[in-house]
């Protein structure tokens, strides 16, 4: 067999591929890659039994690429969450982290009552020092209740990187072309306007990198307007 | 001149949590006309509807954060001179950079404390 055998058949297969590309895109007006995949596959089974070893080894690899695309299919459509269980719909994980938000807005609004019925107890006393004490408590209560704040904005953050994740997965699937019966479509929220200060959206830094007032008082100061 | 502590002043948060602090902590310094909004765009509205004496906003909001409220204040002839005050969790520098050149009249960082926000509005209100 000449070394040119083996390209004669790679550019038949290249331009039988691509002219089966072409009349689908015409067909259908899209090719999805699960169309490359049975395309791949046609391929690899119509070559000849008796074919040189070049060729065998071209329909091997070409059924391993046919292989590749259904085995990547199966694995993005196991990242799809189940939208049902038991006949009951399933939360996402962005609304179990919403849920989570709520709580800690309840738990923060049960302390701050009893902070504050602390500081109508305080007023009723007049000017003792029980009535300072009280106060003093009550204060330490709302600046603890600040946390429902900063847990808040982390977890939201955490919610919408689930929510672009989920976005990117539902893409992939529809790429891929064949989709689940049971799957819903994307929990999308719709596209994001773009803003000026979108670069300086970033919330809370972690503990131990944020800095404190005193140096963000020492920069604003140091800066002329 | 002693500062009105009846002077109508607008918070501005998405979290209920913290708009019920700051209120309360006003409260305790003697500011009791204090309106709520839970979004730029929301203290905006407010904002044609009633005159007030000072804004205290958070940054990151939505649909409009409070970067923009800022932004739209300063470049509205009826809003332009109303003081504003940052309250945000955002706290790096390109943050209270880009705020002091929109305008901001001081910036306060998550958490805080009482102590903070009374000698913070006292830089922009005067002593009280």
């Amino acid at each position: 067999m000449s070394g040119t055998q083996p390209m004669n058949m790679q550019t038949k297969l290249g331009s039988s591929l691509l002219k089966s590309l072409i009349q689908l895109r015409e067909q259908k007006g899209s090719i999805l890659i699960e169309d490359v995949g049975a395309i791949l596959q046609n391929v690899a089974e119509s070559l000849h039994p008796a074919a040189s070893q070049a060729d065998q080894f071209l329909r091997q690899e070409i059924a391993k690429m046919a292989q590749y695309i259904t085995d990547a299919r199966q694995e993005i459509y196991s990242l799809i969450p189940p939208t049902e269980q038991n006949g009951k719909p399933v939360p996402s994980a962005a609304e179990q982290l919403d849920v989570v938000i709520k709580a800690t807005e309840e738990a923060a609004g049960t302390v701050m009552d009893t902070a504050e019925e602390m500081q109508t107890i305080a007023k009723k006393l007049g000017n003792t020092p029980e009535a300072q004490k009280l106060t003093e408590l009550s204060n330490r209560l709302f600046d603890a209740c600040s946390f429902q704040d900063l847990t808040g904005q982390r977890v939201t953050k955490v919610m919408r990187s689930f929510g672009e994740i989920e976005e990117r997965i539902a893409k992939l699937v529809q790429l891929f072309g064949a989709v689940p019966s049971d799957f819903g479509g994307p929990r999308s929220n719709g596209s994001k306007p773009t803003r000026e200060d979108a670069h300086l959206l970033n919330g809370p830094q972690m503990p131990g990198e944020a800095p404190d007032q005193a140096a963000i008082d020492a920069l604003f100061e140091g800066l002329k307007n | 001149m002693a500062v009105d502590k009846n002077m109508p002043i607008l918070i501005v948060d998405d979290y209920k949590t913290m708009l019920r602090i700051i209120k309360n902590l006003l409260k305790q310094l003697g500011f009791d006309n204090v309106d709520e909004a839970t979004d730029g765009g929301d203290a905006l509205t407010k904002l044609k509807e009633k005159p007030y004496s000072l804004v205290i906003s958070d940054w990151n909001m939505e649909p409009m954060t409070g970067y923009e409220l800022l932004k739209t204040m300063r470049a509205d002839e009826q809003f332009k001179a109303v003081p504003f005050v940052m309250i945000t969790a955002e706290s790096k520098p390109e943050n209270v950079i880009a705020a002091k050149q929109a305008g901001v009249n001081n910036y306060i960082v998550k958490p805080f404390n009482a102590d903070t926000l009374k000698t913070k509005l006292m830089s922009v209100l005067g002593p009280f």
